[in-house]
């Protein structure tokens, strides 16, 4: 739809869009931005990384989003399990967490994978905590100079996430149904712990109220690692764009100036419930005292998906199921992912 | 020779391409409605057409593929009480340029 329009020249003059890899396959179209905003304005905000080509800006980043996990306090305490004592932020614990949990009869973990994408952010997040420069390594797969399958931090990553539904800690349906009814289960109460991220927070709250409760997404790296406790996500995961066939680059681009103000991410906080990537104090005006939690999380790296070309990433989530329940081996499902890359590859050839 | 220029952004909401945050819940009901479509389906936002006869005005066109007014805090407010329709207000406010 971009491209037909770019050919026209009769499309629009901005785009909000996804950012990642979906801006830098309509680079083509797209303005770079550099030259449009100061050195002092691109400093003041963060994400400018994930929609670059060559160094060139092709979007301003809006937007955080950060993978952490909400719990339901009173089946908490129904299974007895104290998260200051019992949690520290390890697999291992995470694990123990679950068990305590599913022999108390309650569903430890509640998830939908019938869809693919939100479990890819669990399985993210295992990796991102579990390796140096994550987005590096992706890249270099993408690029075709490493491969998923031997890349054992990936392998690690994925059977670690697999682990938890072989032994029996997801909801019985995870397979089958999509992130969405998940998401459902989880504010009324049907388990223990949703994996998640961020934006998931008001659906929570409205469903559990004073139930709610946060925690960090498990590490696979010990305490004092430098990857310990990392989530995935990004820091301006969105993406504003100017067509570079707009007859008012400067007048679309001031627009852009405007919105990466901080007055104006306060507003869009304030309005959205949505966590900021401009620098400022947002305290006055998170919604909910969860969002202070969630951005004290570090490091926040990007989706790994979202480096990944389209047909990659949808080979990720449409295996994903298939993996989870066993069907397929983590090493087979490497293996279905280096060759949609090489897909990728040959296409640019 | 002075001109005044007047902004105007016209906000187009699109449909597709909403992957991860497409999606509508019901809570309550445990219904889901995925945004997520093959075919675009546009909305316009109504915006005054821009008389002054002495004006030479510029209409920039935004098309918004699911990044604003899917928020929980959004997505049941008309589109007017969204925040980037908001923001749209107050860069026309701030911007007719005299040149």
């Amino acid at each position: 739809m971009m491209s037909a329009t770019a050919i026209s020249k009769q499309g629009p003059d901005i785009v909000g869009m996804w950012g990642g890899s979906y801006v830098k396959s309509l680079k083509d179209i797209f303005l770079p931005l550099n030259d449009y905003f100061t050195q002092e304005e691109i400093s003041a905000v963060g994400g400018w990384e994930n929609s670059a080509v060559d160094g060139k800006y092709y979007a301003a980043p809006i937007r955080t989003m950060i993978t952490c996990s909400f719990y339901n306090k009173s089946l908490f305490a129904k299974a007895g399990v104290d998260l200051a004592k019992e949690y520290d932020g390890t697999y291992k614990s995470f694990l123990q967490i679950c068990e305590k949990l599913k022999n108390a009869g309650i569903t430890p973990l509640i998830n939908g994978a019938a869809d693919g994408w939100g479990m890819s952010w669990l399985e993210g997040t295992l990796f991102a905590s579990n390796i140096d420069n994550p987005e590096k390594v992706i890249n270099d797969i993408v690029a075709g100079t490493k491969n998923f399958s031997d890349t054992p931090q990936l392998i690690e990553a994925f059977k670690a996430a697999q682990d938890l539904n072989k032994k029996g800690y997801y909801n019985n349906d995870i397979t089958t149904i999509n992130r969405p009814e998940a998401v459902t289960l989880f504010a009324n109460g049907k388990g223990a712990i949703f994996p998640s991220i961020s934006f998931d927070l008001f659906d929570f709250r409205a469903g559990l109220k004073d139930d709610l409760g946060f925690m960090t997404m498990p590490s696979l790296s010990a305490p004092g690692s430098p990857n310990f406790g990392a989530a995935v996500g990004g820091i301006g995961t969105d993406a504003v764009c100017v067509t570079n066939y707009s007859k008012y680059p400067k007048e679309a681009t001031d627009f852009l100036r405007f919105l990466e103000t901080y007055d104006e991410e306060k507003e869009f906080v304030k309005d959205t419930g949505e966590l900021p990537n401009v620098k400022g104090d947002y305290s006055s005006v998170l919604s909910d005292k969860i969002q202070a939690e969630i951005l004290k999380i570090s490091p926040v790296r990007q989706f790994p998906d979202n480096l990944m070309p389209a047909n990659v990433a949808e080979t990720w989530w449409k295996f994903e199921p298939v993996m989870l329940s066993g069907q397929m081996t983590v090493e087979d499902f490497m293996k279905e992912m280096d060759k949609s890359r090489d897909e990728a590859l040959a296409s640019k050839q | 020779m002075k001109k005044l220029i007047l902004l105007k952004i016209i906000l187009i909401v699109i449909a597709s391409m909403v992957i991860l945050l497409g999606c509508k819940q019901n809570i309550n009901t445990g219904t889901s409605a995925p945004t997520q479509t093959s075919e675009s389906k546009v909305q316009e936002t109504k915006v005054q057409e821009t008389t002054n006869q002495s004006a030479e005005p510029i209409k920039l066109l935004f098309w918004n593929f699911g990044v604003y007014g899917i928020s929980y805090l959004e997505r049941n407010k008309e589109k007017s009480e969204w925040y980037i329709s908001k923001a749209i207000k107050r860069f026309e406010e701030k911007t007719p340029i005299l040149q």
